[in-house]
């Protein structure tokens, strides 16, 4: 799978903003259905979408990376999960929930126990709540 | 009556074996129940699916109609005066705050006919107020969301009753018996379709506006566990087009028939093994992302295949010996002539309630499962919900009912569940 497909793909998200057209995610999510048996190409996918989530970006950008992470995201991209899930934003701590879903790991756990210990009140729930539906 | 019981509900169902209700000839009431004997119940979500719901309660007599709650004003206002104008009176509460229609330990019941991804949600907090409930399918977003809704029922030990109608439907009871019977022989497939794509194909885009006054429209609540977007009121109207608000189309008329080819089958819990398919989706990129035509085919351990498509709304079971098909508006038709020799097939439209919401009304009594219970309910969206997985991933899909996992299929086991936004969950 070409490398300049991938990145053009996940250019296309990071200009993506509530309310627009979301057609131009439509070759990313292709590109993610053809990838399934193709681990480099996936891993090549996971880090484009994890330096956009690490960029300045609007949130319906992030989400979108979000509900594709959920899908086929690693531990890979916890790196730029970790900060989302520390965030005051309550918006962003919830995308970054998404993210996680219940894939396994014990990284991700420890990221989550963490997380919920620095939370501010509006953050913590939805942390709480992902710790205990991932027990 | 019932609501003195919600408290000691242990201490009920060791009683229940006696009869709850005194015969109201005994009491001589002519055959009515006595007011201190009904059902209390209210309704949470009251757009026009619900009110027609509602309506059905209206017209049991066991039944007094107590509250209603919606997040739109003018929805509150029309199933109130729905309730006030069958009883009239001016008694029915209406408010938007589920929380005050739980919190009241005279209500019994709740009938849930919200957007999709309230309903499980609703039906926990309902069961954790020991409220039984009466839910609108599809009743989860997703398999994890499923499964946690049969964990809370029975923690708590309510009554849970999907609104798949069709499965206390007289007419779908005939297609089972007759299948049963042998009159196609040996049955090797299944197809259910849901009907042409029309409001499906529907589609705009969420355009941020200025969110109406919640006392008119409370749309932070409405949103309930959906990823936050901003207000659109075209994000409002055309919620069932898209993945974080509805369920999709498979889901959503899925449940239905695959409960009925769960009953023919006479395994409730089983599901298909394999899945793969096809789909078509809108290339705009508005709020319609879910797939408005599809050709799935899936396939049970045993070998039986059922397959789901948009043809015309109905049941199609495939026997060595013949077919039988069952409209969605109740008619039934059969090949060769001689599979409904000497029967005669009773009306099998799918708007037949009463007898479901009397199947419902009696296990509140009874504290038995009902037909369309969270167990069952969940096996049948599971199966709908595996389906658009597959069709979302563009690939087969291998299913282990057993053990609710898709073997060693790390991408497709993630999408069993989706956290939820804070603070709603099941």
């Amino acid at each position: 799978m070409q490398r300049e497909r991938i990145e053009e793909a996940v250019r296309a998200l990071a200009a993506y903003d509530f309310g627009e057209s979301t057609s131009p995610l439509f070759e990313l999510d292709r590109l993610i259905n053809e990838s399934h048996r193709d681990v480099k190409a996936r891993s090549s996918i996971e880090r484009e979408l994890a330096k956009l989530l690490a960029s300045e970006t609007s949130l319906a950008a992030k989400q979108e990376v979000c509900r594709r992470l959920w899908r086929i995201g690693t531990d890979s991209s916890l790196e730029v999960l970790q900060p989302m899930l520390e965030a005051d934003d309550p918006h962003v701590v919830a995308a970054a929930c998404y993210a996680i879903g219940r894939r396994p790991s014990a990284r991700v756990d420890d990221m989550l126990m963490a997380a919920v210990r620095k939370a501010p009140s509006p953050c913590r729930p939805a942390l709480e709540h992902l710790i205990e539906d991932r027990r | 009556m019932i609501r003195n019981r919600h408290p000691t509900r242990r201490g009920f169902a060791k009683a229940a074996a006696a009869p709850l209700v005194l015969p109201a000839a005994t009491l001589g009431l002519g055959g009515a129940t006595p007011p201190s004997d009904r059902i209390a119940v209210a309704g949470i979500g009251m757009g026009s699916r619900n009110r027609r719901n509602i309506q059905e309660f209206l017209n049991e007599e066991q039944v007094r109609v107590v509250a209603v709650c919606d997040l739109f004003a003018d929805r509150r206002g029309q199933a109130k005066q729905l309730v006030d104008g069958h009883y009239g009176n001016r008694d029915c509460g209406a408010t938007r705050f589920h929380e005050e229609v739980l919190e009241r330990d005279d209500i019994d019941a709740v009938v849930i006919g919200t957007g999709d991804r309230w309903h499980a949600v609703m039906s926990s907090l309902a069961a954790q107020a020991g409220k039984d409930v009466y839910c609108e399918k599809p009743f989860c977003l997703t398999i994890a969301e499923g499964r946690q809704l049969v964990d809370v029922t029975r923690q708590h030990g309510t009554v849970w009753q999907c609104g798949t109608q069709r499965r206390s439907n007289p007419g779908y009871e005939f297609l089972v018996n007759a299948i049963h019977s042998g009159r196609i022989g040996a049955l090797h497939t299944v197809r259910i379709s849901f009907g042409a794509t029309g409001g499906w194909k529907q589609n705009s885009f969420a355009k941020p506006e200025e969110a109406p006054d919640p006392e008119i429209f409370d749309y932070d609540r409405w949103l309930g566990q959906s990823p936050w977007a901003p207000y659109s009121a075209e994000r409002v109207r055309f919620w069932r087009l898209n993945w974080d608000t509805g369920a999709g189309a498979v889901a959503d008329m899925g449940p239905h028939f695959i409960e009925t080819v769960q009953w023919v089958r006479g395994e409730p819990l089983d599901a298909p093994v394999e899945y793969e398919g096809e789909a078509e989706y809108r290339d705009e990129g508005g709020i319609n992302n879910i797939p408005y035509w599809y050709e799935i085919r899936t396939r049970y351990r045993d070998g039986l295949r059922l397959y789901m498509d948009t043809g015309r709304k109905g049941l199609m079971f495939v026997g060595d010996e013949g077919w039988i098909f069952l409209s969605d508006t109740g008619g039934i038709d059969a090949r060769p002539a001689a599979v409904l020799a000497g029967l005669e097939p009773p009306d099998a439209h799918y708007n037949i309630q009463s007898q479901h919401i009397r199947n419902f009304l009696s296990c509140m009594r009874s504290r038995k499962q009902p037909v369309s219970n969270p167990e069952a309910a969940h096996r049948a969206h599971t199966i709908a919900h595996c389906a658009n997985i597959s069709l979302r991933l563009g690939r087969p899909v291998r299913w282990d009912p057993a053990n609710e996992l898709f073997g060693g299929d790390v991408e497709a086991n993630n999408m069993r569940y989706r956290a939820m936004r804070a603070p709603w969950r099941v």
